[in-house]
Parts: structure tokens; sequence; C-alpha cells
């Protein structure tokens, strides 16, 4: 009886976190993959596998989350780790992303699109990981106090290096 | 709206398809294999471990003590080299979970410099140990195995010996290098 009641106990608890996983892996799918083409110069099929990645490390994790910290912030926490690990296993094999060379000349609309975000992943990966990592993050609009916490860094440090990583980003996709 | 601000909407309006079912099951078939081999990688190295031991039992029942002994501190050797690798890889596996990235980096430095102590202390001992048992064997084997079969235990052991040393040397250089660039800030700077 008592031992029916632990296993029932744990298949919901096992249930309560699946179901929790599914929703955090919804709401925030989009937000990873595109930190992860951050990190793979806008290479999808690179970025779909490091996502996955990602998610498996925050399903082995979840049942150790403690309300501690913000979800977000403990989830970027896991992200950027893993783009760092792979960033240390990909300098030996060197990745192929989105090349504005590879746009033609006379493009439309979406191409026009599709120069833009050419232009931002190269400008992206001319920083160094910590800051392309702060810097992803505040694209995708994360408060700064988060990507301190995420980073390890003060907050005004933060503040500070933002300020210096919009500018140069700015600068080099409108080649100034 | 200044030029960041552009440059943020231009990056939230990229295409990517949201998550669909298929990707849900192809991530849940992901993390069911990661789990699956964990647990492959655990019985196959649990039944090595159960067959050694047997292995060690019986020839226990027939031999002398040395050569028990010789045996025994064979089979411990290749057992406490082989934990130390599994706590390598469970260690460098959980170091990407809740720390934050200079924490994270400081905990990588930790782990290299484990690695380099393992490489050049520990898995010197222990092959030194490893080869001690063995050669205190030799004679044993000289009495009892042809002497054709003899000359290639000896030879191929040596061969053996030779190709460990390239390897752990080669594990450490390349491990060296990764401590070198944490050390130096190169491999993620700040």
């Amino acid at each position: 009886m008592v031992d029916g009641t632990i296993k029932e106990r744990y298949q919901l608890t096992q249930i309560a976190l699946e179901a929790a996983f599914k929703t955090l892996y919804e709401e925030n799918y989009s937000k990873m993959i595109r930190l992860c083409l951050g990190y793979v110069s806008g290479d999808i099929d690179m970025a779909k596998d490091l996502t996955q990645e990602v998610f498996i490390k925050i399903w082995n994790n979840l049942g150790s989350f403690r309300n501690e910290s913000n979800i977000n912030t403990w989830m970027y926490r896991i992200a950027v780790n893993t783009c760092l690990m792979r960033l240390r296993k990909m300098k030996k094999s060197p990745i192929k992303g989105l090349d504005v060379r590879d746009i033609p000349a006379d493009y439309d609309a979406s191409e026009e699109k599709e120069r833009q975000f050419a232009e931002m992943y190269r400008c992206i990966q001319m920083l160094g990981p910590i800051n392309k990592a702060i810097i992803l993050m505040e694209l995708e609009g994360m408060p700064q106090k988060e990507i301190a916490q995420v980073i390890g860094l003060k907050h005004e440090a933060i503040r500070t290096r933002v300020h210096r990583i919009k500018d140069e980003l700015s600068k080099c996709v409108h080649h100034e | 709206m200044n030029e960041f601000e552009q440059l943020k909407n231009i990056w939230k309006d990229q295409s990517i398809e949201g998550p669909m079912a298929s990707d849900f099951s192809a991530l849940k078939s992901g993390i069911d294999k990661v789990s699956d081999k964990q647990k492959i990688t655990n019985r196959v190295l649990l039944g090595t471990v159960a067959a050694l031991v047997l292995f060690f039992f019986k020839i226990g029942a027939m031999a002398s003590s040395d050569v028990v002994l010789a045996i025994g501190t064979m089979i411990a050797v290749l057992i406490i080299r082989v934990l130390v690798e599994l706590f390598s890889i469970h260690y460098l596996k959980n170091l990407t979970s809740t720390n934050h990235i200079l924490n994270f980096k400081l905990k990588l430095q930790k782990y290299y410099r484990k690695r380099i102590w393992v490489h050049l202390v520990l898995t010197p001992i222990l092959l030194a140990v490893y080869s001690y048992a063995f050669w205190t064997l030799l004679p044993d084997f000289k009495l009892s195995l042809s002497k054709g079969f003899y000359n290639y235990v000896v030879y191929s052991s040596i061969v053996l010996l030779v190709f460990f040393v390239c390897f752990i040397g080669n594990e450490v250089r390349k491990e060296l290098k990764v401590l070198r660039e944490l050390k130096k800030d190169q491999l993620f700077p700040l």
C-alpha cells in the first residue's frame, strides 16, 4: 500500500515534470535556437542539433532546479555553457554559416532580409565568446540584471560592456 | 528608433519554424538514447568487472599465491583506471549545468588540472604497477606456454606498452593545450 502510494506519487511527479518540460520547450525553443544560431554563424542544422543538446541538458537538470534563480537565467546558463563547449570542439572543424557572398546581387525583399541576417551573423562572429553571449541575450531583450547573473559579472560591468558591444555591432553591420 | 533597436527587430524577425510535435518527439528520443547509452555502458562495465572478479577467483583456486596477487593487482589497476575515466566523463557532462559562465570556466580549469594529474601522475603509476605485476607473471608463462606463444606474449606486451605511452603522451599534450588556453583566457576571453 505504502509502496503503491510512493510509486503513484513518483509517477505523478514524473508526469508533472514532463508537462513542465514540454511547456518550457514550446515557450523557449525560438529563443534558444536564435542563441545557438548566433554561435554557429546561422547554420540552421547545427543550431537545431545544438538546441536539442541544450534541451536534453535542461531535462537532465530540471529535477534539481530550485526556485532560487529565475528559470530564464537558469536555461540561458545551460545554453551558453553548452554553446561554449561546442565552440571549443568546433575550433577543429570550421562551420559553414550564412555568407553574404552567397546572396545574388539582384536580390528581392526576402533576400534583403537574408543579407541583413548574414551581416549580423558575420559581425556577431567577430566578437569573443562571452561578448557574443552578452549581445545575443541583449538582442533577445533579456534584462541586463539577468544577463549579469548568466555571465557572473556585476550589473554595472554588463551595462558598460553592452553599451560598447552595441556600438561595435551597429558600426560593423552598417560598415562604418 | 536607434540603430541597435532596428537590429533587435531584425534579429527577432528571423523566420525560424516554431517547435513542431515531431521536434519534441525527436528530443524525447534523444533523451531516451542518452539514458539508454548510459545504461548500456553501466551494464557493460558491471559485466566486465563481474567477469574479471570471476576470472580472479577461478585462477585463485588453481594458481599459486604469487600469481593470484599479480593477476589481482592487474585487475585492480584496470578497474581503478576505468573508474577514474568514468568519473571524469560524469564530471564534464554535469559541468554544463547551472553554473554562471565565469564559474563554469573556473571549474573547467579545475577539471583539466585534474586530468593532467591523472595523465602525468596516476596513469604512469598504474602503468608501472600493471607492468611490474605482468613481469612477475612471466616465469609462470614461460613454464606453461610454448616458446612461440611465450615470445608472442612478451613482444606484444612491449608493443602495447609503447602504444599506451604514446597515447598518454598525446592526450597530455592535447589537454595541456586546452589548459594553457584557459589560463591565458584564449578559450573564453572576457
